[in-house]
């Protein structure tokens, strides 16, 4: 009947709890039996043997009750075992055919209403038991009561044979009707809950499956999210140029090119990164964000950064907003363009370069044709003085001849003429007198015309070249009054304290006096010059201090001025042609190095100390001995 | 003493003359010295040709021929003529060089005629000497 073992297993346990909760109908149904036969035929009926079997029922009764305490609040079961099936209907038998037996006997001994009650309940117990939602307790009990009760019948003879067969015969086909029913109907009752069960299962797994399917995809989502995320991250963090993200100051992303290029390293967290340190000037911040502010982003903003080891580098920083952990922040992206602008300052440095040595070089040319132009002016000079000499020569000496010829007339006039009176005598004599004295005159500016002429020629460079021995001492002298003198006609204005101090040790050297001369004159002017400058612009007086002194083989000269000094650098040119710190015109830098040349060409030697704000010292020494060559 | 000794003066400058006859007029007058005069270096040489002076006097920086080489020349004609250079630019060197050429000495301009009066009147009684 029911090859569902499912359904075979629901109705074991539909059965066997029905059987259980149908106990206490049991004990209900069969104390009534037992009032309804009490009443009817007092309690003698159960005397004898009838009372074994009513004693089995009741144990049996006892049984159940005692079964039905104890599972009544189990929870349903999941199966029943064939075994505990088998006992339902054994204590069905077992109940039936005590209840049979204990009636059989009751028929047997007693009367015919005796027999008419015994009946009667044998029938309403065996329908009594249909009530009971199980084929096995109905059948079993129905079965086995009315089975011994029919036997009794007809072996007692109670009631006519047919009559009571046909009656036991309907009895039992209308209680198997009765069990078969009520047992579709169960089927029909589990069928349907299991159809409830399964299509609830169904969908309660439905739903699962769905719930599984969408943590699934949920999980799915989320590591291809997480794996995307770590992509971009890779990618970020490839990108060799420094990016960093930031709030204000606090660095929110540092990418690996960032740390590299600043110096700071992958175990610094990034609250430890304050970014304000990495710009040299402290103001850069402040500007970018104004542009920020402004533009809405930065575009190749120029700046000098440095690392957390203070090496700077310059940049250019190009910065664009973005939402970062819901608050608006800013990325900057950082290219090291150090390269590149040291590149250019170089470049610039070197058009700079250039730019000054073509300066320079125009400089020295202008100073060259500048010499050339004096070179030239000198030999003119030479020239003329030259030119004027002779005829001067001749002024001179006619001048001196005819005083002397005046003189000898002033004797013959005196001795051998007769004048035709004193007044005539007088006037010849004092026309004489006048012309002598305008001769001397003559002489006179001749001379003064011969003594210019002499210095021109001995400050061209038309010198003998011959050394001669001459006084130290006396030669400084000359050049320190030829310098002095210079610089007041140049200057009527200018003044200056000169100290001078001469030492008796100091005798003489074997020099190209001209040549030393200028040196001298040179170095001179040049302290007096740098005095003046010094006193024009607001400082001390100009002081000019010149000693002399001997020592060991030389004689030292020092020059001592109390101008600005030189600078190093300058101190290291300064005896280069054509290097001059005056403005253009004022100087042909030619003059120490050509002192410089000069000096050493006799064998001595120009030193200078400087100190910048205080003066400086050149220091000219020369042999006592000459021992260099002769200029040429 | 036989007449006034002869001295020959080179120079370019013909105003020279004038000075030398007016310098040494009263010599000329007693008849110490006559003089004869040059303007050129070949000119000299042209008088020496025919006389014979006592002493030769002659500029360095002359046109055409100059001193140096007057001096070359007549010192090849005449070794034993004394010669007296004269010169504005005058120094050691040069007074070295014309007296290694047989010069007597080198007289700077201006010319101090007294110094050249006693110079002139050694070589006279040197070359009497002699």
């Amino acid at each position: 009947m029911a090859k569902d073992p499912d359904l075979a297993r629901e109705l074991r346990i539909d059965e066997a709890v029905e059987v259980v909760l149908a106990s206490p109908r049991i004990l209900i149904g069969m104390s009534f039996a037992f009032i309804i036969l009490l009443a009817n035929l007092g309690p003698g009926v159960l005397m004898g043997w009838a009372g074994l079997p009513a004693a089995v029922i009741f144990v049996m009764i006892y049984l159940a009750m005692s079964g039905f305490f104890r599972l009544r609040h189990r929870d349903r079961p999941t199966d029943v075992s064939a075994r505990r099936m088998r006992s339902f209907l054994i204590f069905a038998v077992v109940m039936g055919a005590g209840w049979g037996i204990m009636l059989s006997l009751i028929i047997q001994a007693g009367d015919e209403r005796t027999r008419t009650v015994a009946l009667l309940l044998a029938f309403i117990g065996t329908f009594a038991t249909t009530s009971i939602n199980s084929t096995r307790v109905s059948m079993g009990f129905g079965f086995t009561t009315l089975g011994i009760t029919w036997l009794t019948v007809l072996w007692t003879g109670a009631l006519p044979a047919f009559g009571a067969s046909v009656m036991f015969v309907l009895a039992y086909l209308t209680i198997s009707y009765f069990a078969h029913q009520s047992q579709q109907t169960r089927i029909a009752a589990i069928k349907q809950t299991m159809a409830n069960t399964r299509a609830m299962e169904a969908r309660f797994q439905a739903e699962e499956d769905l719930r599984t399917a969408q943590i699934e995809a949920a999980e799915r989502e989320k590591s291809r999210q997480m794996e995307l995320s770590a992509t971009q991250r890779n990618v970020i963090n490839a990108i060799p140029f420094p990016l960093i993200l930031a709030r204000g100051d606090s660095a929110l992303e540092v990418t690996p090119a960032a740390r590299a290029q600043f110096g700071v390293s992958e175990a610094t967290e990034l609250s430890e990164i304050t970014l304000s340190d990495f710009f040299v000037d402290p103001a850069t911040p402040a500007e970018i964000l104004g542009r920020i502010q402004a533009d809405g982003e930065l575009n190749d903003f120029e700046t000098l950064m440095k690392n957390t080891s203070d090496e700077e580098f310059w940049v250019t920083i190009s910065t664009r907003s973005l939402v970062y952990e819901g608050q608006k922040s800013w990325l900057n992206a950082i290219y090291v363009i150090d390269a590149r602008k040291r590149m250019e300052q170089e470049l610039g440095a070197t058009r700079d370069r250039a730019v000054a040595a073509l300066a320079d070089l125009r400089k020295a040319q202008e100073q060259l044709i500048h010499a050339e132009k004096m070179a030239g002016l000198g030999q003119l000079t030479a020239g003329i003085a030259h030119e004027i000499k002779n005829p001067l020569n001749f002024v001179n000496n006619f001048a001196k001849l005819s005083t002397e010829m005046l003189d000898e007339l002033a004797e013959l006039l005196s001795d051998g003429v007769t004048y035709a009176d004193d007044d005539t005598r007088e006037d010849v004599e004092d026309t004489l007198a006048t012309v002598r004295e305008n001769l001397v005159k003559i002489d006179q500016h001749g001379g003064r015309a011969d003594s210019i002429v002499k210095n021109m020629l001995s400050h061209s460079r038309e010198g003998t070249g011959q050394r001669e021995t001459v006084g130290l001492n006396g030669l400084v002298k000359e050049a320190l009054n030829l310098a002095y003198h210079g610089a007041r006609a140049s200057d009527v204005s200018f003044n200056a304290d000169i100290q001078t101090e001469w030492s008796d040790d100091v005798g003489d050297v074997t020099v190209v006096p001209q040549e030393i001369q200028r040196v001298f004159l040179n170095v001179i002017s040049n302290g007096i010059y740098a005095a003046g400058k010094s006193a024009a612009a607001g400082g001390a007086p100009a002081q000019i201090a010149i000693s002399t002194r001997a020592e060991g083989g030389d004689y030292v000269v020092d020059v001592t001025d109390n101008g600005p000094g030189i600078p190093e650098d300058a101190r290291k040119r300064i005896f280069e042609p054509f290097y001059t710190t005056k403005p253009a015109g004022e100087g042909t830098g030619l003059g120490l190095s050509m002192s410089f040349d000069i000096v050493k060409a006799h064998g001595g030697r120009i030193d200078l100390t400087s100190a910048e704000g205080e003066g400086t010292t050149f220091t000219i020494r020369l042999p006592k001995a000459a021992r260099g060559e002769a200029p040429e | 003493m036989t007449g006034a000794r002869r001295i020959l003066v080179v120079d370019d400058e013909p105003d020279m003359a004038e000075l030398f006859r007016q310098q040494f007029r009263r010599e000329i007058r007693k008849g110490v010295y006559e003089f004869r005069f040059a303007e050129r270096g070949q000119e000299a040489l042209d008088v020496l040709d025919g006389e014979t002076p006592a002493v030769l006097l002659s500029d360095l920086n002359i046109p055409g021929m100059d001193g140096i080489e007057l001096l070359e020349r007549v010192k090849g004609l005449r070794p034993d003529l004394p010669v007296i250079m004269v010169t504005a630019y005058g120094d050691r060197g040069t007074t070295e060089r014309v007296k290694g050429l047989g010069a007597e000495t080198l007289v700077p301009k201006p010319v101090d005629f007294d110094l050249l009066k006693s110079t002139l009147s050694e070589l006279v009684a040197a070359e009497g000497r002699r």
